[in-house]
């Protein structure tokens, strides 16, 4: 396995507070990395970090080429694609404006067929393509946030807390789709979840993020045996 | 007579229109209300004005003007309004306030006796004659189906711009969700620079022909015309393109009505063509206070 994603000594924060104080982490070619954490560690904060959305100090190298001082809409061209905490869906778009918005990175290529393809998996998407994206449940604006972000056809996609207001069954569907987009396309995935049970299923890697440092990580199996994170965040 | 009040009417409306769009385009990208917009417009019209004054034909004058205003438009973006968006939203308030005055005295200067009127050209054949009879005493002049038709097929390649284009559907993204369109890879910066110089240039041709249907352009004339417009854009929504346009038309067609019927009626001028101005406030006013978000403007509803 090669490392796609190297975060090292990451400091953010918003104006004159910061959030993240020397955060190390690294996503694996091909793995689901999951981000554990409470209300308040950081993690939405490290998701906008890495992906652009605030300023930040540090290392963060993507295939060996940093991203350190790009702007968020070219750090889409590199190949890392974000679903943002609340989904982050264009409400005033249909849904396939949506998802045409999710291809504007892209040069050429078929983004009909793209399309098509993700229509395949969300179904659900298909029959409201002409909808407002504003009229669809929150599952189905999750579901089009994710398609959207991988119409930019990324190598990497960071999920900021899929399950956040969302009913259980639904959340499990989720995760379910998105184990499969890693062991069916091996899509390398980056999960920020509350929900540490669900997303310990289809983790490979896990990192816990406390007060903006990450404090344990490890594979998901080393970090299920760990005492001490177990209690404080599997619950068991 | 109705018919021929109406016919008045829609022109000075296309005009509001046009210049409401301008509004509405920097309204949804940037949520401020351009209050320079008028004279953002009244620049580039004598502008227009000074290139013809130079030989060349009203259509290639109005045409380099917009081509100018639009760069115009997109320089102010970037010079003047994201500096100021950076410190506060009350800091582009009053950017765009002293923009206002500052194109206004700015066209004064550079056109000295301004204040008196320079005569402008219309666009349009506008000789007496000029005018094609729909029945009776009903006329309909060249210059007004010219003012029309040009809005309307403006109206239209703004509609296309918006829906099938990848600049227009990065206006829209921005416009929605900005955090989003920076995630999918719009450069929300240049976007918005984009949209300052298109409503700059719409608000130029608006110019162009509030000056060919008053023959006559001064420093005054886009200040009442910014009113109308803005009001335009508030009865539409000011986040609706077709609001803008159906605002526009109908504060028009309203303000010729109210300037000419109760005349007519009373013989009296008192409530007419003085007060038509204020009628349309008042109308607005109704309008907002059963509908508060515009005739066509989203009023947001969202699941989460």
């Amino acid at each position: 396995m090669s490392v796609l994603l190297d975060v090292k000594d990451l400091v953010a924060g918003y104006g004159a507070v910061q959030v993240l104080h020397g955060l190390d982490l690294q996503v694996q070619t091909g793995e689901v990395a999951v981000i554990l954490g409470a209300n308040g560690a950081g993690k939405t904060t490290t998701m906008r970090a890495i992906s652009g959305m605030i300023s930040r100090k540090g290392t963060i190298e993507f295939e060996g080429r940093s991203l350190a001082s790009m702007s968020a809409n070219d750090i889409v061209r590199a190949g890392l694609a974000q679903v943002p905490q609340g989904r982050g869906t264009f409400t005033d778009l249909s849904v396939e404006d949506n998802m045409r918005a999710g291809a504007y990175s892209r040069k050429g290529g078929d983004v009909a067929t793209d399309m098509k393809e993700w229509y395949d998996i969300f179904p659900r998407l298909y029959e409201r393509r002409d909808q407002k994206a504003g009229s669809l449940s929150g599952g189905e604006q999750q579901m089009l946030a994710i398609s959207r972000a991988l119409m930019s056809k990324p190598k990497l996609l960071l999920c900021d807390e899929p399950s956040l207001g969302l009913a259980p069954i639904i959340t499990q569907e989720l995760f379910g789709i998105l184990g499969r987009l890693n062991a069916e396309r091996g899509l390398s995935i980056l999960v920020v979840e509350q929900n540490a049970n669900l997303a310990m299923k289809i983790a490979h890697s896990v990192f816990v993020l406390e007060t903006g440092t990450i404090v344990a990580s490890g594979t998901a199996a080393e970090i299920a045996d760990d005492d001490a994170v177990r209690k404080a965040y599997l619950g068991y | 007579m109705l018919l021929q009040y109406i016919i008045n009417g829609l022109s000075t409306g296309a005009i509001y229109s046009l210049v409401a769009l301008g509004l509405v385009v920097i309204y949804r990208g940037t949520g401020h209300l351009n209050f320079a917009q008028g004279e953002m417009a009244l620049f580039a019209t004598f502008g227009a004005w000074w290139i013809y004054d130079h030989g060349t034909t009203m259509w290639f004058a109005v045409a380099i003007a917009s081509i100018f205003a639009f760069f115009g438009g997109a320089v102010i973006e970037f010079g003047l309004m994201r500096p100021a968006g950076k410190k506060s939203p009350l800091a582009v308030v009053v950017v765009a306030i002293a923009l206002f005055q500052g194109m206004n005295s700015l066209t004064t200067l550079l056109y000295k006796g301004s204040a008196d009127g320079l005569a402008f050209q219309s666009l349009f054949p506008n000789k007496p004659t000029d005018f094609w009879r729909i029945n009776g005493s009903t006329i309909w002049k060249f210059q007004d189906i010219g003012i029309l038709v040009t809005v309307l097929v403006l109206t239209g390649l703004l509609f296309g711009l918006f829906q099938k284009t990848k600049i227009g559907l990065a206006m829209r993204m921005v416009a929605n969700n900005p955090d989003s369109a920076k995630l999918v890879g719009v450069n929300t910066n240049r976007t918005l620079m984009f949209s300052w110089g298109l409503s700059a240039t719409l608000g130029a041709v608006g110019g162009a022909l509030v000056g060919g249907l008053n023959t006559n352009i001064t420093t005054a004339t886009m200040f009442e015309i910014f009113l109308l417009s803005s009001a335009a854009a508030t009865l539409g929504g000011l986040d609706s393109p077709v609001g803008a346009v159906v605002g526009g038309l109908s504060l028009g067609v309203i303000r010729s009505l109210v300037s000419n019927y109760p005349e007519e009626w009373w013989g009296s001028s008192y409530i007419g063509a003085e007060t038509a101005v204020a009628v349309a406030f008042i109308i607005i006013l109704v309008v907002l206070l059963v509908k508060p978000s515009g005739l066509f403007g989203s009023s947001r509803v969202e699941r989460v």
